[in-house]
């Protein structure tokens, strides 16, 4: 069954057609990796997705539910977004309100949860992503990899159907980004929701590799290629996917 | 050389210069407000196009005229004729004056802070599914008031002290008294002296506060 389906999404800035009737298909339960050249519109396809962005046209479903029609929202954009986590490039935490704040603003606004609950939850989560230590600290004083991880458990706590990653990785430092890429290692062990499904946008292909049950090669707007991880470095033929795999033989950081 | 102080003849008139201040409060700050609130509100509307522009035209405008010449707009305007209404008094004509450069430049302060707000923290709250109140009660205002605070304080000042113009049509608020204290006592320095001290109470409190605010924990925008 799938969790998330794309047809025909386009979306376009200023004359530049980003994304070009793209199709997306997540399967429940699904890790898929999404990798491309920058500026090939894996960010924007993600936005999109998570109606954070307007998208010019096209059709998507989260499960068996219709929420995008030619482009346009079928109700309320909050009403997916709450099902839709998303994790940003960066953070993206709130300056003005603590670690926990962070964390249990959408659980009590979005999904009516009762603060006690959702301060249990979100210890338990910041616990387990090692974090707990800094729950009345401010943003301003967590580390890049800190931030990132509270931003995991922030997108998790909202117990999402489907959780997007955007390049969340790519403005860390590698000591930091060891810690990020574990805890996202723990997102299915810690997620509430039965076979949660992960599109994860990264430019690690072994990271993408060792967490994901599929690659897919984002290039000029469109999905051109996409294949199961396992298989993928054997089997991948197009230019950008080669140019990834030569360049990951340097690897990202020699970590386990 | 030597001037024969006498404060005492003052005293007759203490409750008419407590009436005063006490309309000079009411007068500031009703028009603080409602100047301010209706400002916010406009300045958080975002017109476009013709809209956009006459609009513009008209808040420029406000601002460009001395307080004295708009309450003489307002004073003057000819309600009865026009509208078929009765004619606000001098007190209220004051309020819908000042109201309107308050708002003036509560539009523009508020369409520059709107700007400032994080558009990653916005990103962030429609992230977490917040509706669009939600995304204003949690992420917008409480940014927007730490911006505009310190600026907003110093034009409530500033109508503290513009509120005196209201004198001028009729309003009875603390100068008013003093001139008439000044010319019925045939004392004119020290009616003037206290004035200046009742002002000088008035805004000195305000001022300790603002500083206050700016040093307290909850006002510091952290990015």
């Amino acid at each position: 069954m799938a969790a998330l389906i794309a047809k025909g999404l386009r979306k376009a800035f200023s004359d530049t057609q980003v994304i070009k009737d793209l199709a997306l298909e997540l399967q429940s339960g699904e890790v898929l990796a999404l990798i491309g050249r920058s500026g090939s519109g894996k960010s924007t396809l993600l936005r999109l997705l998570a109606l954070l962005e307007r998208a010019d046209g096209g059709d998507a479903w989260l499960g068996q539910e219709q929420y995008l029609s030619e482009g346009i929202p079928t109700s309320a954009p909050f009403r997916f977004r709450r099902r839709i986590g998303f994790v940003f490039q960066d953070h993206n935490l709130l300056p003005n309100f603590t670690v926990l704040e962070n964390c249990t603003l959408g659980p009590i606004r979005s999904n009516h949860i009762e603060k006690r609950e959702a301060e249990g939850d979100a210890e338990t989560i910041l616990k387990a992503l090692g974090v707990a230590d800094k729950l009345r600290d401010y943003p301003s004083s967590l580390s890049g990899g800190e931030a990132q991880r509270v931003a995991i458990a922030r997108a998790l706590l909202m117990r999402p159907q489907v959780l997007l990653l955007d390049e969340v990785t790519s403005a860390l430092d590698p000591e930091s980004i060891e810690a990020v890429i574990a805890s996202i290692l723990k997102i299915k062990s810690l997620s509430k929701t039965d076979n949660l499904s992960i599109l994860v946008v990264t430019h690690i292909l072994r990271f993408a590799e060792s967490f994901a049950t599929r690659i897919a090669v984002l290039d000029d707007g469109r999905i051109i290629e996409s294949l199961p991880a396992n298989c993928f470095a054997a089997e991948a033929h197009s230019s950008v996917a080669r140019s990834f795999i030569e360049r990951d033989l340097r690897g990202w950081t020699d970590s386990k | 050389m030597r001037y024969d102080w006498n404060f005492s003849v003052l005293a007759p008139y203490a409750y008419a210069f407590f009436r005063g201040t006490l309309l000079t409060i009411a007068l500031s700050v009703l028009s603080f407000v409602i100047g301010t609130a209706a400002g916010t509100l406009i300045g958080s509307w975002k017109p476009s196009g013709v809209a956009e522009r006459v609009f513009y035209l008209f808040n420029d405008t406000v601002r460009a005229l001395p307080p004295l010449v708009l309450l003489f707009l307002v004073y003057f305007f000819p309600v009865r004729q026009l509208l078929g209404v009765e004619p606000l008094s001098a007190f209220w004509s004051s309020v819908v004056a000042f109201s309107i450069a308050q708002a003036a430049y509560s539009v523009d302060l508020t369409r520059a802070a709107l700007d400032q707000v994080p558009r990653n923290s916005i990103l962030a709250g429609l992230s977490i599914g917040l509706t669009r109140a939600d995304l204003w009660r949690f992420v917008v205002l409480p940014d927007l008031v730490r911006q505009v605070l310190p600026a907003q304080i110093a034009f409530f000042i500033g109508i503290i002290r513009l509120s005196n113009l209201a004198s001028i049509i009729g309003c009875q608020e603390v100068v008013f008294v003093t001139r008439q204290v000044s010319s019925q006592a045939f004392r004119s320095f020290e009616p003037w002296i206290l004035v200046a001290a009742i002002y000088v109470a008035l805004v000195l409190p305000v001022t300790w506060a603002s500083r206050l605010i700016e040093k307290s924990k909850w006002l510091k925008r952290r990015s």
